[in-house]
């Protein structure tokens, strides 16, 4: 059961559901997994202070031009939409870092001069925090290729049986926000009663829709506004699962870097209905 | 000469918006562009009327012509990110990214 937490906006609330409800799910079920895939700005750790016992670099093929074989056509530089290879003065120039590993180059020499090397783009860690087991991926500062590294982080979860992945998913509405939902049993989407969250949660529907994933909506920071978001998810027949209430206690958790469920129980009740979806489906 | 400030944050949500907004009250003789093109939100502030509406393209996708294609599943084969499907339809989401 694989279970993503994403949202349009930044900033909503979506590492604090997945961490929270990682703990709330690991007091009911062994095998728990939460999997931090904003490998650009991986937070969760910071509220888990996990041991990790797994840490690997992550590579992305490149090509790597052999020079004796080359016979200078140029073909591979013509055939690379990203121009990660030029041509230029009869010599190839690769510019790994445009590289989005799609190997046409290595496809279209005629003299087979071009094999792969790999190129470092983060590190995959994995280990064992406030009961459950983690997994998150570090994108390297200035890297602009995060997907790849995503898939590797949910690649290492399925090398073992958990019973329940939380994902928690990069913001926005584009290839990492894909690239961690797809294959997701069901999507939690995370907003706050803002026009700005609600507006950037209707791009975020969108494309959830587009994959065609079944979702439902949390509000978080919860109060007066709600109708907000409420009067949204009416109109376009979406279910709003959940409310955390915008509380002053759990901002002051927040801002400590703390798990809100470990030191203020008495919110466990807006988590479960989510756990309750879970339970549903598995 | 003009003169560019950029905001930025590592973190999502720590109020980049509101600093721009800001700034777009205060300052003068001066343009406010929204970056973030994943999820625009400073036009809600400022609503701003529009004038041009551009569209913008950038890539390729792969197009696969069905009355020439053989169904030799080579495409398959040889993509990478797995962006065409075994009935030899070429993904939806990648054709829009």
């Amino acid at each position: 059961m694989k279970i993503a937490v994403a949202s349009g906006k930044g900033g909503t609330g979506k590492s604090t559901v997945s961490t929270n409800l990682a703990y709330l799910l690991s007091k009911t079920y062994k095998k728990v997994c939460l999997l931090d895939c904003d490998v650009e700005e991986p937070n969760c750790h910071i509220f888990l202070k996990p041991v990790f016992s797994f840490s690997e670099p992550f590579y992305v093929p490149v090509p790597q031009v052999n020079v004796e074989k080359c016979v200078q056509c140029g073909k591979c530089a013509e055939v690379c939409q990203y121009n990660a290879l030029a041509f230029v003065k009869g010599k190839v120039i690769v510019f790994p870092e445009l590289c989005h590993g799609c190997r046409s180059c290595g496809l279209i020499c005629p003299s087979g001069a071009i094999s792969e090397t790999g190129r470092e783009v983060g590190v995959v860690e994995s280990g064992f925090a406030s009961g459950f087991n983690f997994i998150h991926g570090k994108s390297r500062i200035g890297e602009a290729m995060s997907p790849p590294l995503i898939k590797a982080v949910k690649k290492h979860a399925d090398k073992e049986d958990f019973i329940i992945q939380i994902l928690d998913c990069p913001p926005g509405t584009s290839c990492p926000v894909i690239a961690a939902v797809s294959g997701a049993d069901y999507v939690f989407m995370v907003t706050e009663p803002t026009p700005f969250g609600l507006y950037d949660l209707k791009l975020a529907v969108d494309v959830i829709r587009k994959l065609g994933l079944p979702f439902g909506i949390v509000i978080n920071r919860a109060g007066e506004n709600d109708n907000l978001i409420e009067d949204y998810a009416k109109s376009e027949n979406i279910k709003i699962l959940t409310k955390i209430p915008d509380s002053r206690a759990i901002a002051e958790c927040y801002s400590k870097g703390e798990l809100v469920l470990k030191h203020l129980p008495e919110f466990k009740k807006a988590f479960e209905p989510l756990v309750n979806i879970i339970r549903e489906r598995m | 000469m003009t003169k560019e400030l950029v905001i930025i944050s590592g973190k999502g949500g720590t109020g980049k918006t509101s600093i721009v907004a800001a700034f777009a009250a205060l300052a003068k003789n001066k343009v406010m562009v929204d970056c973030d093109v994943d999820a625009a939100d400073l036009h809600l502030i400022l609503n701003p009327q529009i004038e041009i509406t551009t569209e913008f393209y950038s890539g390729k996708s792969a197009e696969i012509q069905s009355d020439i294609c053989v169904k030799c599943g080579r495409c398959l084969e040889v993509c990478r990110f797995n962006a065409i499907s075994e009935g030899f339809v070429v993904d939806e989401i990648s054709k829009i990214r």
